[in-house]
């Protein structure tokens, strides 16, 4: 039987998470799919001492030159928990007014990390897809694979 | 009366201009002008509009960066066909275009504040399925099903121990979902790698591949190896024919029927964990 774990957003927000893709297949995976990727992962948590597996899926989307327009979110039944994209203008949660990029903080309340809004320094000036990727990765604490296959494998 | 109630609605107008002054911004990015105008969408965010003047033409291009479809792809609302439709008819009735995500217009600079409004108005209208989109309880993952039917396979002599990490001789790093370990010696142990599609099932079929060359030598290149497909009806024969080649045994699960994991799961291991 399917079971919410909502409750756990905002740890599973905070944990590293394992994605099963290199970097590089990530690149390949947005170039191939009109700059959208979606990865499933099953990840270990522990709810009341008892090891309980999740679905999440890593959604990133980088399609047109701007880099403005980028978005990267982590989901858990198909709802954003944690994520990442650039405003123009936006609210923070402590409701002042703020531009550019910011994180989609899970509010247990609301049930949602659609208007909790923190401002992060550290996707300013993004400029390029491999540096949205690797800032954006370390920020929502995802993990890939070292080791990439850059060419043909040959079987016997 | 008629005096004052002109009054009111002149300093009205005069709040509301100064509002709206002040809640529009435009910031340069790139070649590009970002114009932030005062619409919030259904996801409580403000509108980005582009701006980018086509040096010496006369013309500039406007539109939202793909960044509607964006954020419903990253909010869970995969469009389908039906959606995009519905999407190039709005577009239609706003006189711009939706092209491949994105609300674009090529216009003369004379028409810029109309198009900014239009392409405006249907990024925010876009937003509209995240009004009605909830929580997809997806089913239970399929280690999940393959540890209980692993639990309920198990017989006395064997171990089953999960996420077993391999280092491979060059460098990386690799783990079977499980790993089944007999306490005595005329029985096997059996590796089991749940496959699913990731990036795409070619891909992971390399991936896979390259992973059993890279232990080779090691003693857990001895291991059987069971390969669980999942979402196989998404996968083309030749990239199962790659996981084939480097497994013992192959277990394939097609969408919404991973429910037979448990069914099929005990058989395979009892051959597999058989000496001979």
């Amino acid at each position: 039987m399917a079971q919410d774990f909502f409750d756990q957003a905002p740890r599973l927000a905070a944990e590293e998470k394992y994605f099963d893709v290199s970097k590089q297949g990530l690149r390949r995976a947005l170039l191939s799919n009109h700059g959208k990727c979606d990865l499933l992962t099953d990840h270990e948590v522990s709810v009341d001492g008892r090891p309980q597996t999740v679905v999440l899926r890593l959604n990133i989307s980088t399609r047109g030159p701007q880099p403005t327009a980028w978005s990267m979110a982590v989901k858990l039944h198909g709802i954003r928990i944690d994520g990442v994209d650039h405003e123009g203008r936006f609210t923070t949660e402590d409701g002042k007014t703020a531009v550019g990029w910011h994180r989609h903080c899970w509010d247990p309340i609301e049930e949602s990390a659609e208007r909790h809004k923190v401002p992060v320094s550290v996707m300013d000036d993004i400029k390029t897809v491999e540096d949205f990727l690797v800032r954006g990765l370390s920020l929502l604490r995802v993990r890939l694979n070292a080791v990439d296959l850059d060419q043909e494998l040959r079987f016997a | 009366m008629p005096s004052t109630s002109i009054r009111n609605c002149d300093s009205l107008r005069d709040r509301l201009l100064n509002r709206l002054a002040a809640d529009l911004t435009v910031a340069s990015v790139g070649s590009a002008c970002m114009v932030t105008i005062p619409v919030r969408t259904a996801d409580d965010r403000y509108v980005d509009v582009y701006v980018e003047p086509l040096v010496d033409s006369g013309f500039v291009r406007v539109h939202d960066g793909g960044k509607s479809t964006a954020e419903l792809y990253t909010q869970g609302i995969h469009l389908t066909n039906a959606q995009e439709e519905t999407l190039e008819r709005l577009a239609r009735r706003y006189r711009v275009h939706y092209q491949e995500g994105e609300f674009t217009a090529l216009v003369k600079e004379d028409a810029i504040y109309d198009t900014v409004m239009g392409i405006g108005q249907c990024a925010s209208l876009a937003m509209l399925d995240v009004v009605s989109h909830f929580p997809r309880l997806e089913e239970e993952p399929i280690s999940g099903r393959v540890s209980r039917a692993l639990q309920e396979w198990k017989p006395p002599y064997v171990d089953i121990q999960r996420r077993t990490y391999v280092e491979g001789r060059l460098g990386g790093t690799y783990f079977f979902d499980f790993v089944s370990i007999p306490r005595k010696p005329v029985a096997r142990t059996v590796a089991i790698k749940i496959l699913p599609p990731s990036v795409g099932p070619m891909w992971q079929a390399k991936s896979f591949g390259f992973f059993a060359l890279d232990i080779e030598g090691r003693e857990e290149s001895t291991w059987r190896k069971l390969s669980i497909i999942t979402k196989a009806d998404e996968w083309p024969d030749k990239a199962v024919e790659v996981v084939r080649k480097f497994s013992s045994d192959v277990l394939l699960v097609d969408s919404d029927r991973e429910d037979r994991v448990e069914t099929l799961l005990p058989a395979k291991m009892s051959a597999l964990t058989e000496a001979a």
